[in-house]
């Protein structure tokens, strides 16, 4: 291997991850498993979420009525 | 504001699964990479996909503002990922370095027609560089420049301050890098 610095040698190693990156996301991309598991975590969160909304709105008017 | 994280906003407020499917496989390869030299071959498949779950999860509550914060939150949550295969089997987390697939991805054809000759080369001189190092380095410089984790991130991973992770670093990079 031919004489280099540390800089030139750490630029290849860059370059090495940006070939690596590149080809990855052309062989590897998302598997059926992997869409249907970003599709179920949507679904769980959408449904924590709107969980969540009613309970603050439950709070809210149990606090506007204790109020009145 | 970068695209991928006006995407992630966009997705928070919005709960638009067709924007997290867009999300996932932007940051699809960085994920790779990082369960690559984490643990055996046969299983970062499964390890991916459980971290894919993960981050899908939590996009949700990212409250950052950059590209940099973005990453580091999803690596976090693959180092928990991994942390949890290895739980399960009872063992040490291990570095593996696989540097026969490195070079095979090197040489895919699709490579060939995005970059050159001497790009490739310096990609195979780089593997080579990277064989010469112990575990220890090898992960360090893996995750300094193949990843571009920040030095805080590397940090937090070995449960060290940024100024430790620096010198650990320069002192792998005078060990193995210099010629």
């Amino acid at each position: 291997m031919p004489n280099h610095t540390t800089e030139e040698s750490i630029a290849k190693i860059q370059k090495l991850g940006k070939i690596l990156r590149s080809e990855i996301s052309r062989e590897h991309t998302m598997t059926r498993q992997e869409l249907a598991a970003v599709r179920e975590a949507v679904r769980i969160q959408t449904m924590h979420r709107d969980q969540f909304k009613k309970e603050q709105k439950k709070l809210h008017e149990k606090e506007r009525k204790h109020r009145l | 504001m970068d695209e991928l994280i006006e995407m992630v906003v966009k997705y928070s407020k919005t709960g638009d699964p067709a924007l997290a499917e867009k999300i996932l496989n932007a940051i699809l390869p960085d994920v790779h990479l990082f369960v690559l030299t984490k643990v055996p071959k046969q299983d970062v498949d499964d390890v991916r996909q459980d971290a894919v779950f993960a981050i899908a999860l939590a996009l949700y509550s990212f409250r950052g503002e950059s590209r940099p914060e973005f990453f580091a939150y999803c690596y976090r949550i693959t180092r928990a990922s991994i942390a949890k295969y290895y739980r399960k089997r009872s063992r040490e987390p291990q570095t593996y370095s696989d540097f026969e697939a490195l070079l095979a991805l090197i040489d895919e054809d699709a490579v060939n027609a995005h970059f050159t000759e001497v790009e490739k080369n310096d990609a195979r001189e780089a593997v080579e560089l990277l064989k010469r190092a112990d575990p220890e380095c090898f992960a360090l410089l893996y995750s300094r420049h193949i990843l571009e984790l920040r030095l805080k991130e590397i940090g937090e991973d070995l449960g060290i301050s940024e100024n430790a992770a620096r010198m650990r670093v320069n002192r792998c990079e005078e060990s193995f890098l210099k010629g």
